[in-house]
């Protein structure tokens, strides 16, 4: 296969690293199983560009510190970020740093090849965080107040009971926001939905006119 | 035949030897109680050797002011002719003039003249002060057995040698249902349940054969039975009264119901908080558990996905990776079943029961949940089994809640620590033990907690409740183990137990 796309599977159980490999590898994919995130630091710098699948719970490192590490190395490669259950808080701040995507373990097959190719779209188009600043805002202006606000509760980490509990209402009415959200912005995963919240906070000084929640 | 007078002059002879080597005292006396004659018994209670040396006659001073009204009433009878012939017998208390006081049993009998009237009344005294003592000792023992009896707080049985009760306390009967009467002269065995019901005249038996004493003495619990068919457990204690050619035995008996009552909910009570306590482990281990099962079902679900995929392609290259992806599908699926197994075997409830079990399986076992976060944690750690460790008697789960809750805390107390090395270990020692150990690098023990530290509620953590280690402690102790804690020669804490040594069962290896 011409210009195989390049996989970094970091993860410290062997199981999920050899699985991960040999499913990604017959999708079409080149894999690099890495076991921890200092020796994936290690072989990063100057090595050939890819993805990044990223587990969250590691000994020593764990995904974030490893994410920040790059940021700070100046490592520009897409990250998706594999957590555990209960681990919303942590993938939202791996978003919010800049990861394309978050998973949980365990996924469907569909669901990471989605994050991937994602992931490789910005890798060839570097631009795309940047034009996504402006549109980002345009999109969220047709939120209603109810619907920002629980976006706001996601992005803060925050499961959809303490949104729920925030705003005094009931965590069933926060999925019915929560899916007109996803809904209204056109998107199909959580993560999707973040990274558009993420990217118009960090657009310049536009008026956003009627996005204000409170 | 002799003639009247010849008869006469003997029958007085005869008579005055009579009265003068008779033990009884033989009195005549008037109906002003004035003695008339006296045999020689009398004169020695007097202390005179004739009449004449009476000071006083009647000598009414040798019988008690108590016994006088009775006498008086007596020869009263006697000289109103009120009996006519002689007295019953009764008591007088009669103070010799140089001896002890004494009691005697007296008749009376009115002397007529030829013409019928009353002259003189004659009087018999027999010393009885030595029957009357004995009568009444044995009269006030009575009476003390039988407030005994009435009173004794556990039952009391007395059985002869055939093991037919002679009597019994009032707390038998409250306890047995029986009442007295149904019990008195029956075999004592109707108290007893089966197989004890048919032996007992069996160990009556062998007792008065060997007098080996297997109960007399000691004491043992027993079981018992009531009327009603219910069964008891009882305390037995019994002794025995040799009387001569032949024995009773006295069994007191103490109802243990309540005790063994109060014992079963004590033991049930702990056994509840032992697994309470369980729970509360795995509920602070649940976050790790939760990743631990996903990494073997996010591997089942990327080699299954891609299996899925690569099922169109029938070529035989295909098909071998199908092949392999599917066999390491299995070896996960059952990486995750363990961590299930040992969770569901850690928090079920089962009776405490002792087996063989091998000791290098247990802290195996345990390891699966006790390690399951190490590495995560930054924790490098060793397992040291020795190769010829024995096989212990002990209760699995506790046993294993035990070690897990030991390598967790260590685990816990190395959160800080710039060193996280832990070492568990388990070992043969002399004396017919195995060792188990934990070592960490932790902080230690903080001296605040010091010897304190197996005690409840105490504990140096900010979200814990202090009963781990001090049901670790009750658990070992159970086993007849011994749990420690001591500081590590370079810091950190090292805690072992000790189980006892089992014989090896091969039989029990699958």
């Amino acid at each position: 296969m011409p210009n195989e796309r390049l996989v970094y599977i970091v993860d410290d159980d062997d199981a999920v690293r050899r699985s991960a490999s040999f499913m990604l590898k017959h999708a079409g994919f080149q894999t690099r199983p890495i076991e921890s995130g200092i020796e994936f630091l290690r072989q990063c710098k100057g090595a050939e560009r890819g993805c990044v699948l990223l587990d969250i719970k590691m000994p020593e490192m764990d995904g974030l510190e490893v994410q920040q590490e790059m940021i700070s190395n100046g490592i520009n490669m897409p990250v998706i970020v594999l957590t555990g259950h209960g681990d919303v808080g942590l993938a939202v701040r791996a978003m919010r740093a800049g990861a394309v995507s978050f998973i949980a373990k365990p996924y469907e097959k569909q669901e990471l090849i989605a994050a991937l190719e994602e992931g490789f779209e910005r890798l060839e188009n570097r631009d795309l965080k940047e034009m996504a600043a402006s549109e980002a805002q345009v999109r969220l202006a047709c939120l209603t107040g109810r619907e920002r606000d629980v976006l706001d509760g996601l992005m803060t980490g925050y499961p959809n009971k303490t949104i729920a509990y925030d705003l005094g209402i009931s965590p069933r009415t926060v999925e019915i926001y929560r899916a007109n959200m996803m809904e209204k912005l056109r998107v199909q995963s959580l993560a999707e939905a973040l990274r558009i919240g993420f990217a118009a906070e960090k657009a310049p000084t536009i008026e956003a006119g009627p996005i204000q929640a409170k | 035949m002799p003639d009247g007078t010849t008869i006469d002059f003997q029958r007085e002879a005869y008579l005055e030897a009579l009265l003068a080597t008779l033990p009884e005292t033989i009195a005549v006396f008037d109906s002003d109680l004035r003695i008339l004659d006296l045999n020689q018994a009398g004169m020695d209670l007097l202390d005179i050797s004739d009449l004449d040396e009476l000071s006083e006659n009647p000598p009414l001073y040798v019988i008690s002011e108590k016994s006088r009204p009775k006498f008086k009433e007596i020869t009263d009878k006697i000289f109103n002719g009120d009996l006519t012939i002689v007295s019953d017998a009764f008591l007088l208390e009669i103070l010799p003039v140089s001896a002890p006081h004494q009691l005697h049993e007296c008749r009376l009998a009115p002397l007529k003249d030829p013409n019928g009237r009353i002259i003189a009344a004659v009087m018999s005294g027999r010393d009885v002060t030595r029957r009357y003592k004995a009568l009444d000792q044995a009269d006030r023992t009575l009476s003390i057995l039988h407030s005994i009896q009435t009173t004794v707080p556990d039952a009391m049985i007395v059985i002869d040698e055939q093991g037919l009760i002679a009597s019994c306390s009032d707390t038998a009967v409250n306890l047995f249902g029986y009442s007295e009467s149904e019990m008195i002269g029956k075999n004592v065995n109707i108290l007893m349940p089966s197989p004890y019901r048919e032996e007992h005249d069996g160990y009556i038996a062998r007792y008065l054969k060997s007098g080996e004493k297997r109960i007399i003495g000691k004491g043992r619990e027993v079981k018992a039975k009531r009327k009603d068919g219910t069964i008891f457990p009882m305390r037995l204690e019994v002794g025995e009264a040799n009387l001569g050619d032949y024995r009773l035995f006295t069994g007191f008996i103490h109802d243990l119901t309540r005790r063994h009552k109060t014992e079963e909910r004590m033991q049930q009570m702990q056994s509840e908080l032992i697994h309470a306590s369980r729970l509360s482990a795995v509920g602070t281990l649940a976050s790790s558990l939760a990743h631990e099962l996903n990494q073997p079902l996010t591997a089942i679900a990327n080699y299954l996905s891609a299996g899925r995929d690569m099922l169109e392609d029938n070529s035989p290259e295909t098909q071998k990776l199908v092949q392999q992806a599917l066999d390491e599908s299995v070896t996960q699926s059952i990486r995750a079943g363990k961590i299930v197994h040992r969770l569901r075997e850690f928090v079920s409830k089962g009776k405490v029961s002792m087996e063989v079990l091998s000791m290098a399986e247990l802290v195996n076992e345990s390891k699966t949940l006790g390690l399951i976060d190490a590495r995560l944690k930054g924790v490098d750690y060793i397992v040291d089994i020795h190769p010829d460790i024995n096989y212990v008697l002990a209760d699995k789960v506790q046993i294993q809640q035990v070690m897990v809750n030991l390598m967790r805390n260590a685990i816990e107390a190395m959160e800080d620590s710039p060193v996280k090395q832990l070492t568990v270990a388990a070992h043969n020692t002399k004396n017919n033990r195995v060792e188990f150990i934990v070592r960490d690098t932790g902080a230690g023990i903080p001296p605040e907690i010091g010897t304190r530290l197996f005690d409840p509620f105490a504990t140096s953590k900010t979200d814990g409740m202090g009963l781990g280690l001090s049901i670790c402690k009750k658990i070992i102790q159970a086993h007849e183990g011994k749990l420690t804690a001591k500081p590590a020669p370079d810091g950190g804490t090292i805690f072992r137990f000790t189980l006892l040594k089992a014989p090896k069962e091969k039989s029990f290896a699958e």
